[in-house]
């Protein structure tokens, strides 16, 4: 209505004879300026642009070693024009079997490699390798507030919860962006402290009560309650390149500290005792408490032709445990037919593996030790070792109004540690 | 880590020097940069939460993803 008043007055304006018009412009000017500011200081009509989103993730590797079934919940909601709530909740459960060394000497089946205690007894005790069920939920929620001040520069205000029955992660995150040249370029900075605690439980059988080599020379696994703190720090530059593309360029850096290993994962140790006999033991594996990383990833985003958009990123990664990986990432949004999109990707990642890492499942650990050294770092996890992985994705997304959007999307994740998984997931969001 | 910095501060400098010769997009001309499939995420939240998770419990490197989110017992 007040912008009709508006042109209504420009026409009258327009429609003036000149000497009226030289007359009546002050007071023309005057009554614009009235209409202007009633139109201005009326309260804006609120546009309220929430979303709900939902996702349901299948996850399952081959040999049945993990699956993951989770459900996500995310709710946008607006309010007024400067300020934006992000709620998202997270339920997923886990199942699966882990193998874990466990002993056999009192008769059990031995149907892997054998791990001998030779050490003055004449009846050595034998362990094998072997899969052990297990299963777990986790239940995740995080709540981010996004502020943008009058000048559109952002701040980010985020908390997060994670609880499983093993462990608990409580956090949170600050995070300002500020634009320049008029907002053609803009620089941020964020921060996150994150608090673990970690209560090992699920392979309580094996581990609490039936010691695998009950002697001194186990380390015996009484690390009931353990914690370690997470921080993060990450600052990034994104500079608009033409209308159709941009690019963002940013350089992380966290510090883990405390209880950094995996409870439930055990390595064998050989030593070189008197004479020439070798001795082999299991123990918990043992990680250092300090893990310092830092990198920078590079990320390129440009609209091919009409509703081709493609995504072009690059991550640098290394750590102080001598880790060092490259990731790169690949993705193209095709809309196809009017409202199809296809979604092809492609990621690539290769790591080196971390300087206390033995290939202990193949019973290959070089590292020798002498009686004494058993808290030497080592560790059997696969995720410290040496490989590459590959992803190969293709997810389809269909938009069946402005507001309602449905998508199912698969990928096959494989490692060249044999590790091969096919990745599930679909989900719709609604606009309203 | 210096080498990272350098290299960070090197494309700062290419970056400001070059600014004028950027495309000065102007505001009115930026609408594609609205769409979700423009975004740096990419067009939805959860499957990039799910695709970090993956990644976060299946290898040895993280980060670079922002700051946000929460912590995962997946060591």
């Amino acid at each position: 209505m007040q912008l009709k008043k508006v042109k209504t007055y420009n026409k009258a304006f327009f429609n003036l004879k000149k000497p009226f018009l030289l007359q009546s412009r002050k007071k023309l000017k005057l009554a614009l300026a009235a209409s202007a500011f009633l139109f201005l200081s009326k309260p804006a009509p609120t546009v309220h642009a929430d979303e709900v989103a939902m996702q349901y993730l299948s996850y399952d590797e081959s040999n049945n070693r993990v699956y993951v079934d989770a459900y996500s919940f995310d709710l946008k909601h607006e309010i007024g024009t400067d300020d934006v709530l992000d709620f998202n909740y997270t339920h997923d459960a886990v199942s699966g079997a882990t193998p874990t060394w466990s002993d056999t000497s009192s008769g059990g089946s031995q149907k892997s490699v054998g791990v001998v205690k030779e050490t003055g007894n004449a009846t050595p005790i034998v362990a094998t390798y072997d899969i052990t069920p297990f299963g777990d939920t986790r239940d995740s929620a995080d709540v981010l507030w996004t502020h943008r001040f009058a000048n559109r520069d952002e701040l980010a205000l985020g908390v997060n919860l994670s609880s499983e029955t093993d462990f608990l992660s409580y956090g949170g995150s600050a995070n300002y962006l500020k634009n320049f040249n008029q907002a053609n370029t803009n620089v941020s900075i964020g921060a996150s402290y994150i608090k673990n605690e970690v209560t090992p439980n699920f392979l309580a059988n094996t581990v609490d009560t039936a010691p695998i080599v009950p002697n001194l020379f186990m380390d015996t696994p009484t690390k009931s309650f353990e914690t370690f703190n997470v921080f993060n720090v990450q600052g990034g530059v994104t500079q608009l390149l033409t209308k159709n593309s941009f690019v963002n360029v940013s350089v992380f850096y966290s510090r883990e500290s405390g209880y950094l290993q995996n409870p439930y994962l055990r390595v064998v140790r050989e030593y070189n005792v008197a004479g020439n006999r070798t001795d082999k033991y299991i123990f918990e594996e043992n990680r250092p408490r300090e893990r310092n990383a830092y990198g920078f990833t590079a990320n390129y985003v440009q609209e091919l032709i009409s509703q081709y958009d493609a995504h072009l990123g690059y991550r640098f990664y290394r750590d102080n445990w001598k880790i060092q990986s490259h990731t790169i990432d690949v993705k193209l949004y095709a809309e196809v037919i009017d409202n199809f999109t296809l979604i092809p990707s492609f990621r690539y990642y290769s790591q080196t593996k971390a300087y206390f890492y033995g290939n202990l499942f193949h019973e290959k650990f070089a590292t020798r030790y002498s009686t004494g050294q058993e808290q030497e770092f080592a560790s059997s996890d696969f995720r410290v070792g040496a490989y590459d992985a590959r992803e190969y994705g293709l997810g389809l997304e269909y938009k069946f109004n402005n507001s309602l959007k449905v998508n199912v999307n698969s990928s096959i994740y494989q490692q060249t540690t044999g590790l091969r998984a096919f990745v599930l997931t679909t989900g719709f969001n609604y606009i309203f | 880590m210096k080498q990272i910095i350098n290299f960070f501060l090197s494309l700062l400098l290419v970056l400001s020097l070059h600014s004028c010769s950027f495309t000065n997009v102007k505001p009115w001309e930026r609408g594609l940069f609205a769409k979700p499939t423009m975004s740096l995420g990419g067009h939805s939240k959860a499957i990039k939460r799910y695709n970090e998770h993956i990644y976060f419990s299946k290898e040895g490197s993280k980060g670079g993803s922002g700051v946000s989110g929460g912590g995962c017992g997946c060591n």
